[in-house]
């Protein structure tokens, strides 16, 4: 028994002691609280600042849609796809920098939806808001 | 020995070599982008952002460092009773995670692009690693007995 707590507790150490080693050095390790954005994403600042006419695309459920969206949005998501990319294809303008975002940072929804728009339909300007609606409702606020 | 046993013993020797070279890469993948960990580990939304964090450094190691133990057989049980409770404790998670219908990263070997979260898969694939683990747990502990 204490041989397997000092091995444990001597597991611990090394991993706790490279841990620290890989957060001083790694080349890629995140800061704390630093934004980091990913590939495709955008922020809401640079968006709004942008000279592009903005298509927002909301790619949460259709009852969060209904509930409230960034004006001038409109509804694609996967749940629907085909029905709703008409009606996307109908308000897309080719000269349209498009945005797609869902409800948080952590949702995935904007990438999937994003991601299929550039697959499917060879958009070149798309991209996924960081933060999502959840940025956009406390810059309202 | 007789037959049976040395085949036993072939097939355990390669269960566990296979499991900590697993973890190794697991851990690895982990490890080449911390940030693309944090943000799997924070894609659960069980933990503060500053233990996540946290978590996003130690996790990778103590992955490593068990699977070497595991192939080196040196403290190898601490090893596999510690991922026991990593992969208990990542079950629980991902159990929570589909109740509250949430889309998360598993995280578990890098990045794995843009797919939907398939839950019966990350579950089965869990489970099935958890059951390989406490299978050499028993045997070891049997081993040592003797």
């Amino acid at each position: 028994m204490n041989q397997f707590i000092k091995e444990t507790g001597l597991i611990c150490l090394i991993a706790l002691f490279l841990g620290l080693l890989t957060w001083s050095f790694h080349p890629g390790a995140p800061d704390f609280h630093k934004i980091d954005l990913e590939d495709g994403e955008i922020l809401l600042k640079t968006a709004l600042e942008s000279a592009d006419p903005l298509l927002w695309v909301d790619a949460r459920s259709k009852d969060n849609f209904e509930l409230d969206h960034i004006p001038g949005a409109i509804l694609l998501n996967e749940d629907d796809w085909e029905y709703l990319l008409a009606e996307f294809m109908e308000k897309w303008g080719p000269d349209q920098k498009v945005i797609v975002y869902c409800d948080s940072r952590l949702c995935r929804a904007s990438k999937n939806v994003a991601q299929r728009l550039q697959d499917e339909l060879q958009l070149n300007n798309v991209y996924t808001l960081h933060g999502g609606w959840e940025t956009w409702t406390s810059e309202q606020n | 020995m007789d037959q049976r046993a040395k085949l036993i013993k072939i097939l355990f020797i390669v269960l566990q070599i296979g499991m900590g070279g697993l973890f190794i890469i697991a851990g690895t993948l982990k490890i080449l982008d911390p940030s693309n960990f944090l943000t799997a580990i924070e894609t659960f939304q069980l933990l503060p952002y500053p233990l996540a964090y946290f978590i996003a450094y130690l996790l990778p190691w103590m992955e490593i460092i068990c699977g070497l133990a595991l192939i080196f057989k040196k403290g190898q049980m601490s090893a596999l009773i510690i991922l026991t409770a990593l992969i208990t404790v990542f079950i629980i998670a991902l159990a929570l995670s589909w109740g509250r219908g949430l889309d998360i990263v598993c995280g578990c070997f890098g990045n794995p692009g843009s797919l939907k979260t398939n839950y019966p898969w990350l579950l089965t694939r869990n489970f099935a690693l958890l059951a390989v683990i406490i299978l050499i747990l028993i045997r070891n502990k049997k081993l040592c007995r003797r």
